[in-house]
């Protein structure tokens, strides 16, 4: 526990614990509509914001809100292109992610010095987490938190059968628009701890440790809460222990409770299975 | 009265015409049947009416108001031709049922008890109200449409816009679909509009058909409109319906 000593070490926790609690809660719907790459999309857009926050010599303590800025115009494009455009899914978000990766790297080229940062950029990192940061996320994870429990049950409703629910007479464009632009502030700010490559996973995998457990919608919510919680910090912990990348450590927990669940639903079918045909 | 109104509608894809002046009337009350070949338009019809698609000229009116005024949503029930998720999330029954209240509700609001009777009595209506707590996936697909069947009777409508609901059941429900949907127009006054592909059943119970093919083609009750030359005429080549 010697890790509580360091204020760095405290602010990452902190922040894996938002992040790893708004990330899967967002995640649900992302998967429950077909969009889990949606987040990942929207992390390179973030990170092309970072890099162009370099180049331009934005001062440290805003760079976190003008990422988030540049991620939210991002969100708002992609989702006009997705209302607009006649590109499916896939390719739109093919589309934008390279986009927002291309000018990434060439605004690193360009403002030089910034090479050692792209790998915490990346990768995420104990140590980027400022006092001012952890206010952002703060505040960020309130308003994500509040829309969902004010909102859950309509995106649920839109995620599921969008035509449905734009015929009950929900505003479903507006939904999507918050929803979309909620999701662009989490992937800014979960960016610090987690990296733009891996915050796409600490939305979607949970979920999907969830779905293979949950028994109805509700239990996959709040399953998926949790385990993005204990991924977070089980991940960060680890990635202070052995001097690791912060991003990685998060996934890789995360993904081990996606195997073992896995694992054991396959053992209890293929157990199942065999006991209806001995026993009839 | 006039539930729903088509005042000249053209629709069209870039360089295809869909639907060329439509004009029909929905009297509230009726049980009115909408049958016609595949690619005549029935679905775009349907999406027009429902505001999900718009016209590329004409009027659309439900309940006398214009579409693009039209705030009281929760009238209509829809049941979509397509009705079976497969993304492999875990819902109840009940809990897919449930949706067909939230237009009612409003947002940001929790279901409450009466919500929550109407939502079992619509799947009681659909004779699946013992099966409310069990995962929609484990359902059958003629089950699962009966349970958005019943989404769109939780919210009490006042009328019920089908688009072709029977693809999935079997003839064995197929029955008691019909007569449940007799039952709504008798005894709540529901009106029904409904999209068939079915022209061997739907005569023997609407009140009204309109033949479409691009154009509204014929109209009257099902005796008028069900025989030989007509169909040829909808179809392209020889059909008989019982009457």
């Amino acid at each position: 526990m010697d890790m509580l000593h360091y204020d760095f070490m405290i602010r990452a926790l902190f922040a894996g614990l938002i992040t790893g609690l708004i990330c899967p809660a967002l995640g649900v719907f992302l998967v429950l509509r077909r969009y889990s790459f949606m987040a990942d999309t929207l992390a390179h857009i973030s990170l092309a914001g970072v890099a162009f926050g370099l180049l331009i010599g934005v001062a440290a303590e805003f760079s976190l809100l003008f990422t988030l800025g540049v991620a939210t115009v991002g969100a708002l494009i992609a989702d006009y292109l997705r209302v607009r455009s006649r590109l499916s899914a896939d390719a739109l978000l093919a589309l934008v992610m390279s986009a927002g990766l291309a000018l990434a790297v060439v605004f690193f080229g360009l403002s030089r010095g910034g090479a050692l940062d792209i790998t915490s950029y990346l990768f995420g990192s104990l140590m980027t987490v400022s006092a001012a940061d952890l206010w952002l996320i703060l505040i960020v994870g309130t308003i994500v938190l509040l829309f969902l429990i004010f909102m859950a049950k309509e995106m649920y409703f839109i995620c599921s059968d969008e035509e449905a629910a734009r015929v009950s007479g929900l505003p479903v464009d507006l939904l999507n628009r918050i929803f979309i632009l909620l999701v662009a502030m989490t992937v800014a700010v979960s960016l610090r701890v987690v990296g733009t490559l891996l915050v796409g996973a600490l939305m979607v995998i949970p979920v999907l440790t969830s779905l293979i457990v949950g028994r109805s919608f509700r239990q996959v919510v709040y399953l998926s809460l949790a385990l993005g919680v204990l991924s977070s910090l089980l991940g960060l912990t680890a990635s202070y222990q052995f001097g690791l990348a912060a991003g990685g450590c998060v996934v890789l927990v995360a993904l081990a409770f996606f195997i073992v669940s896995y694992g054991i639903k396959q053992l209890f079918t293929l157990f199942k299975k065999r006991w209806v045909v001995k026993n009839g | 009265m006039k539930v729903i109104e088509l005042q000249n509608i053209y629709f069209s894809y870039s360089d295809r015409v869909i639907l060329e002046d439509i004009n029909l009337a929905v009297e509230k009350g009726e049980y009115l049947a909408l049958i016609g070949p595949n690619g005549s338009g029935k679905t775009t019809l349907v999406k027009l009416i429902l505001g999900l698609m718009e016209p590329v000229c004409g009027k659309v009116l439900v309940f006398g108001t214009p579409l693009k005024q039209f705030k009281d949503w929760h009238r209509l029930g829809y049941v979509p031709q397509r009705a079976v998720l497969n993304n492999g999330f875990p819902v109840t029954v009940r809990e897919a049922a449930a949706a067909g209240r939230f237009g009612r509700i409003g947002l940001c609001r929790k279901l409450k008890r009466e919500d929550w009777e109407a939502v079992e009595e619509a799947l009681e209506m659909v004779g699946l109200l013992s099966l409310q707590h069990k995962p929609l996936l484990e359902l059958s697909g003629g089950q699962q449409q009966r349970v958005f069947i019943a989404r769109a009777l939780a919210g009490h409508p006042d009328i019920l816009i089908l688009d072709e609901p029977q693809v999935g059941l079997d003839d064995r429900y197929l029955y008691d679909f019909y007569c449940l949907l007799k039952q709504l127009k008798k005894e709540r006054a529901i009106t029904i509009f409904i999209v068939s592909h079915d022209i061997g059943e739907i005569g023997s119970w609407a009140d009204r058909i309109i033949c479409l093919n691009k154009k509204v083609l014929y109209q009257g009750t099902p005796r008028e409109v069900l025989n030989p030359a007509k169909l040829k005429d909808v179809y392209g080549m020889n059909l008989y319906a019982a009457n």
